[in-house]
């Protein structure tokens, strides 16, 4: 009896001990992965802000009306947006300010253009169509096996493509390969001359949209790359290699 | 025979000792875990707090990401240094939108943020004198674009104003 006492004692303190090493366990765990959530949310939360304020500061951005000009000395300035519409007025097209456009994006993206890739695109609900469609792509170059992943060691590019997928939908295969989004959407009325009797415009309802996503290689589907005619219908406009933009 | 089934018998303390080892091996496991647990909360909170400190500075300068005039700023600004939990400077850089110039990045120890040039106004915003020392304090930055309306005067002297895309750079420590 008396050397039993003494077992009884130790099965005690194991069972103590087995009692303990799961509540440490579940405590360790929860530390951990304390917060995981709440940073992905702030984190996303930053995102999405980057991409509103982003949105905005584009359609706010002043243009000098002479090509060539700079803001600060220029003849006349107008708002980029007054641009687009005025140029979409006549024929419900884009023809002079594509440049424009594409300049001002990727110059108000450039801060964060080394991680993120990015499209930009002005809709037409009404008739289903884009009017304009920019992506900007980070492309790799040189890829080798490094502890059994493929890394990129060369000095990569990023590529402004002009696309006209025929709708909406083509744009599935991208979103869904590319991870998380971040995007932003915004309405305004492109005006359009002379369809109406009795009026000087028709206004045409028009969505602005920029999506971004951490820089990921494209994704390649059953009928080719993404590019392709069957998906975005992408066209190269220019390639950003080492710190200058060149022609494709 | 009940002293010779006594022998080695240290007592009742005796007879406790071998238990009290896994009992004292799982106390300091659980402190230890415990600590480390209150830590890692304690910090990972600390961090969350100066996250939304940050995002919540740079949207009070930003506002609508408009700036209309340097008086607008400083009024923003004002209301930024109410946020005493971190310390942060703030200020615009101009981004290029030709396609011959590039953003020239954010240097963090030399930051020089943006002076217009016909006023002399220099668009920084900061709630402390002092400078922050990136080798022996944690640092965080935020940026968000953000559009700047800014005054010239055409051949003329005719006043006139252009609204230019600048990035709104929020440093805290």
């Amino acid at each position: 009896m008396i050397n039993s006492k003494g077992q009884a004692a130790l099965a005690d303190a194991l069972y103590f001990l087995l009692i303990v090493s799961g509540l440490s366990t579940f405590l360790f765990f929860f530390a951990v992965s304390y917060g995981v959530g709440a940073k992905e949310r702030i984190g996303l939360s930053y995102r999405s802000e980057y991409a509103t304020s982003a949105l905005k500061t584009m359609l706010y951005s002043s243009t000098p009306r002479i090509k060539g000009e700079s803001l600060e000395e220029a003849t006349e300035v107008d708002f980029l947006l007054a641009a687009i519409k005025e140029d979409f007025a006549d024929n419900g097209e884009f023809d002079n300010v594509q440049g424009l456009i594409v300049n001002n994006v990727v110059g108000v993206m450039e801060p964060l253009a080394d991680s993120f890739n990015y499209i930009y695109y002005i809709y037409l609900p009404g008739s289903q169509e884009f009017v304009f469609f920019m992506l900007y792509a980070s492309k790799w170059r040189s890829w080798q096996r490094l502890r059994s992943r493929q890394v990129d060691v060369g000095q990569g590019e990023s590529v402004v493509y002009l696309c006209e997928p025929s709708s909406l939908d083509k744009l599935d295969d991208l979103i869904t390969s590319v991870g998380r989004t971040y995007q932003e959407d915004s309405r305004m009325q492109l005006p359009r001359l002379g369809e109406r009797r009795g009026s000087s415009y028709t206004p045409v309802p028009a969505q602005v949209n920029l999506t971004m996503w951490i820089a990921t290689a494209l994704p390649e589907t059953e009928m080719g790359t993404i590019l392709d005619d069957s998906h975005l219908n992408c066209e190269c406009l220019k390639v950003l290699r080492d710190g200058t933009w060149q022609g494709c | 025979m009940l002293k010779k089934s006594r022998k080695g018998f240290l007592g009742p303390i005796g007879d406790d000792l071998p238990s009290l080892i896994p009992l004292v091996f799982a106390l300091t496991i659980f402190f230890y875990v415990f600590t480390f647990t209150w830590n890692a909360f304690d910090e990972k909170n600390k961090g969350f707090d100066d996250d939304i400190s940050i995002l919540r500075i740079a949207s009070v300068i930003k506002a609508n990401s408009y700036i209309p005039n340097y008086a607008i700023f400083t009024e923003r600004c004002n209301k930024a240094k109410s946020f005493k939990r971190v310390r942060f400077k703030a200020g615009l850089l101009p981004l290029s939108v030709k396609e011959d110039e590039h953003f020239e990045g954010i240097d963090i120890e030399s930051i020089g943020f943006f002076t217009d040039p016909n006023s002399g106004d220099t668009y920084e915003c900061r709630n402390s004198d002092e400078e922050l020392d990136i080798k022996n304090q944690s640092i965080l930055i935020r940026f968000f674009p953000v559009a700047l309306e800014r005054d010239y005067r055409d051949a003329g002297g005719e006043r006139h104003f252009f609204v230019q895309p600048m990035l709104l750079v929020v440093i805290a420590w």
